[in-house]
């Protein structure tokens, strides 16, 4: 294959090119409700073309090996139009052409494992939610994606590596009367079908809350102290401020960058942010990145004083700091940006019950629903959460989210706890999805957030 | 296609061939310089077999190995999946108008987003992103019943928005249609108009309020009743809507479509991808539910007639139930009439986070990116740090008036819509 690439290589007249090709092998079930709706395994590929020529840079996906060229020309023509059409001028960080193949270990390899096994283990956890008569419905799924990816530069580097990526997970619908309530559910990971096995007391304990919510009460609107747990921790970490430590979010915008400036105190004392791929055993694991970059670990923000920024080797240039190995693409369908591979906000001494009584009269919010941002303003919804009064946690809520200033909200994070908790289930929806993009915190008190309610 | 079909049906009782192909280009300027220009080519095909009662899925991009993708189709039976029921019989599709002569080069694209860019620059201190595109696909069903339906479709789209210092938030308005068509000049004077209407923060005081949901706004509270009227939901008895067919749900004001068939709009589709043909279908008649749509699957299940709303997300997944042609009828009210009708309130430009919430129950609660607060029917500033919650069942019985236009969002068009006595939180 290398060969093969380095030959369709030679069909670019630039000052630099790249080619990535990826064989991908999905396999999906779906249940909804006790209804089989789908069961599949398919096999596909294809291209990505990135090109440089005077300062020029275009990227074209394909799908076809016979519409290289013609790919080739589009992302020539493409760059040839940036350079005389005003666009700043592309340079690429300076990075070694790597040669080297990597496959990752896992315990208990899905890939050869039948179709029907995974389809008796996902319908195991559905039927545990079925079998509680409130539960009206679920959604419950399998996906399995293994992707073998072959990179080739005209500097001369020759990558392969495997990503084998397993998951279950779904939501969960309780009915009664006129009122539905769901949770999410999710187990998964990048190191192998064993991870998700043996996690029946965790669906139990999912069926559990969704049953509970409908007798919680709707939260009632205001500014509000709040325990975050790790979910919710960690969808701050990553949507509020990862995205901003990703370089080409704050690349076109003065503001963002004067204002993300390294070594400016931006968080309280107790906030560290570590992005860390290279973590071992965690959804987000890669070693090389979609450029052929090693990743690396970088401490973001450290005590409160941002420390680190995530690149590609385009932006690493314009921003005149080291490259990072954070170019990754969703899969062969796309060009690679700039992601987050496992971001997580450093634990620090506190127990949960600590950070309870130390907010005293509040919310303790669980369980995030999926969040987004708008530059510095971020809203992320909870799954569930509980009043809290005398660091006791009381009556359940219901319809959470939450609406907070990054900065503000960097600097009321007063406190964080032991217990760092990394999610397995990612989704990252930034202009292509990452299903590998991993999460995570301990519990963490915050002094105030704005809560939507009726 | 054909040959995929032939060797498929030789071991199969029926069998759906879908395949698709498209050519794309992308440029972009960030704050008024240009930034990216990219294309993509790209193609896929989907195979569905039915062998006694069951269906097997596969797909590929590119179709190579037609033995291999039709192994894997037959391997999928195995899973026990139940069939969707008989395939669609070839009936006549009414031609529609999808398809417009793709003139210029990525050039064009340039120049027109330059044009854009100067024009806001010339108007407003914030940062200006403008965007343009153009994509020609083609889209083809082969059934063992002898459907075979093909679209070729080229849409073009261009996105502009100026954008408040240190945020994505912005004031934007989007565009589209069949071939390059200059960007409305009243859009670019709209978003300039409220973008210097609004540049200073004000604060704002929590509680029950009027509230203007623009356009993208709409769509998070016409995505929850989008869920409650999809058949799936029906199905399972989990929409708040079963059994509510000619009960009046909503204010008598809104009327809600679907229009596939329109082409006078990019888009039009005459059949879905499973080769059903396609109908409007009105969801919502003055308030009053009149439909649940669905796809070949829910309509055997439910024993109904397919409404041909079975539309995959990509040759990747399984058509399923979904609305791709949504329109709100508009009402009578210029948006400078909803804003003195307002008086005082906020309004609603971008959500953040409509996904989150209990959708199905209709519940929302979404942050504003950003809120503008309206003093005596004028914009006198911007909210940050704020929400507006609710559930549409309730507050779309509120509402005082729908605007005039309909707006382009995606393959939607929404008007403005103004609710009264709405829950409004924010930071004080």
């Amino acid at each position: 294959m290398f060969d093969r690439l380095e030959k369709m290589l030679g069909l670019v007249r630039a000052d630099y090119a790249d080619l990535r090709y990826e064989l991908a092998r999905e396999t999906s079930i779906d249940f909804s409700g006790r209804e089989l709706t789908g069961l599949s395994a398919s096999s596909t590929d294809g291209f990505v073309w990135r090109v440089l020529k005077n300062g020029g840079w275009s990227q074209v996906p394909f799908t076809k090996p016979e519409d290289a060229e013609r790919a080739a020309r589009s992302a020539l023509e493409n760059a040839e139009l940036l350079a005389s059409g005003g666009a700043r001028p592309v340079r690429l960080a300076p990075a070694p052409p790597i040669k080297d193949e990597f496959q990752p270990k896992l315990s208990e390899d899905p890939r050869p494992i039948p179709a029907e096994a995974k389809l008796a283990l996902l319908r195991k956890y559905n039927d545990i939610a079925l079998e509680n008569p409130k539960i009206a419905t679920t959604e419950a799924a399998y996906y399995e994606i293994s992707r073998d990816k072959y990179y080739v530069s005209t500097e001369g580097a020759r990558l392969r590596e495997e990503l084998v990526t397993a998951r279950i997970n779904g939501e969960i619908v309780a009915k009664e009367g006129s009122l539905t309530q769901r949770v999410r559910f999710g187990f998964g990971g990048s190191d192998g079908l064993a991870r998700l096995r043996g996690r029946e007391a965790e669906m139990a304990e999912r069926v559990k809350i969704c049953v509970d919510l409908l007798g919680a009460e709707p939260v009632k609107g205001g500014e509000y102290r709040v325990v975050l747990d790790q979910s919710m921790a960690g969808v701050f970490a990553h949507e509020a401020f990862g995205h901003f430590s990703e370089a080409d979010i704050i690349e076109d915008s003065p503001t963002m960058r004067e204002k993300m400036c390294i070594g400016a105190k931006l968080g309280s004392d107790v906030l560290s942010i570590t992005d860390d791929p290279t973590r071992p055993g965690q959804l987000g694991f890669y070693r090389f990145d979609d450029e052929g970059v090693a990743a690396r670990p970088v401490a973001l923000m450290k005590d409160g004083v941002l420390s680190g920024r995530l690149h590609s080797r385009r932006t690493a240039a314009e921003f005149g700091e080291p490259v990072t190995g954070h170019c990754v693409a969703q899969d062969y369908r796309f060009a690679p940006i700039i992601r987050m591979g496992c971001i997580f906000i450093e634990p620090r001494d506190k127990t949960k019950e600590e950070l309870l009584e130390q907010l005293g009269d509040g919310l303790y919010l669980c369980n995030h629903m999926g969040g987004a941002t708008s530059g510095e303003n971020f809203t992320f919804g909870a799954q569930f959460g509980f009043e809290v009064k005398s660091g006791k946690p009381g009556r359940m809520l219901r319809d959470i989210n939450i609406s907070g200033n990054l900065y503000a909200t960097m600097k009321n994070l007063s406190a964080a706890g032991n217990d760092l908790t990394l999610s397995e289930i990612g989704g990252c929806g930034k202009y292509q999805m990452n299903f590998r993009s991993c999460y995570g915190g301990p519990h963490v008190l915050v002094d105030s957030v704005v809560v939507g309610g009726r | 296609m054909e040959r995929l079909l032939e060797i498929a049906r030789k071991q199969a009782d029926a069998v759906t061939v879908f395949g698709m192909s498209s050519a794309a280009d992308n440029v972009m300027f960030d704050n008024a310089r240009l930034k990216s220009a990219d294309s993509h080519l790209n193609s896929g095909t989907a195979l569905t077999v039915v062998k006694d009662g069951k269906q097997g899925f596969a797909f590929t991009r590119n179709l190579i190995d037609r033995e291999g993708l039709v192994r894997d189709a037959l391997a999928a039976l195995a899973g026990g999946v139940e069939s969707a029921g008989d395939l669609p019989q070839p009936v006549k599709l009414p031609q529609l108008d999808t398809a417009a002569e793709q003139v210029g080069g990525n050039s064009l694209l340039v120049d027109e987003c330059r044009r854009m860019t100067d024009h806001l620059s010339s108007r407003v201190k914030g940062q200006v992103n403008v965007a343009a595109s153009r994509m020609t696909d083609e889209q083809r069903v082969l059934t063992s019943t002898g459907v075979d339906a093909r679209c070729l479709s080229t849409n073009y789209g261009a996105h502009a928005a100026v954008l408040y210092p240190g945020t994505h938030a912005g004031i934007a308005r989007g565009f589209s249609a069949k071939a390059f068509t200059p960007f409305p000049e009243k859009d670019l004077q709209f978003i300039a108009d409220t973008y210097n209407a609004s540049g200073k923060e004000v604060k704002a005081v929590s509680g029950r309020t009027r509230v203007l949901f623009l356009p993208f706004s709409v769509w998070a509270l016409v995505w929850r009743l989008g869920e409650a009227t999809d058949a799936k939901n029906a199905y399972e008895k989990v929409s708040p809507l079963v059994g509510r067919i000619g009960e009046q749900v909503l204010s008598e004001k809104l009327t809600l479509k679907d229009e596939p068939l329109n082409d006078s709009l990019p888009g039009a589709r005459a059949f879905d991808d499973e080769g059903t043909p396609c109908r409007n279908l009105t969801l919502f008649e003055r308030g009053v539910l009149r439909a649940f749509y669905n796809d070949r699957f829910y309509a055997h299940k439910t024993g109904t007639e397919p409404t041909g709303h079975g539309w995959r997300g990509d040759v990747t997944t399984r058509p399923e139930p979904s609305l791709a042609h949504l329109r709100l009828v508009p009402g009578e009210h210029s948006f400078e009439e909803m804003l003195k009708l307002m008086g005082r309130g906020v309004i609603a430009v971008m959500p953040l986070g409509a996904h989150s919430g209990n959708r199905l129950n209709g519940d929302y609660s979404i942050g504003l990116a950003p809120g503008l607060w309206v003093e005596d029917g004028a914009i006198v500033g911007m909210v940050k740090d704020s929400l507006v919650a609710g559930n549409v069942y309730d507050d779309l019985k509120k509402v005082i008036a729908v605007e005039d236009t309909a707006h382009w969002l995606g393959s939607d068009r929404f008007p403005s819509l103004l609710l009264d006595d709405i829950s409004f939180t924010t930071r004080t």
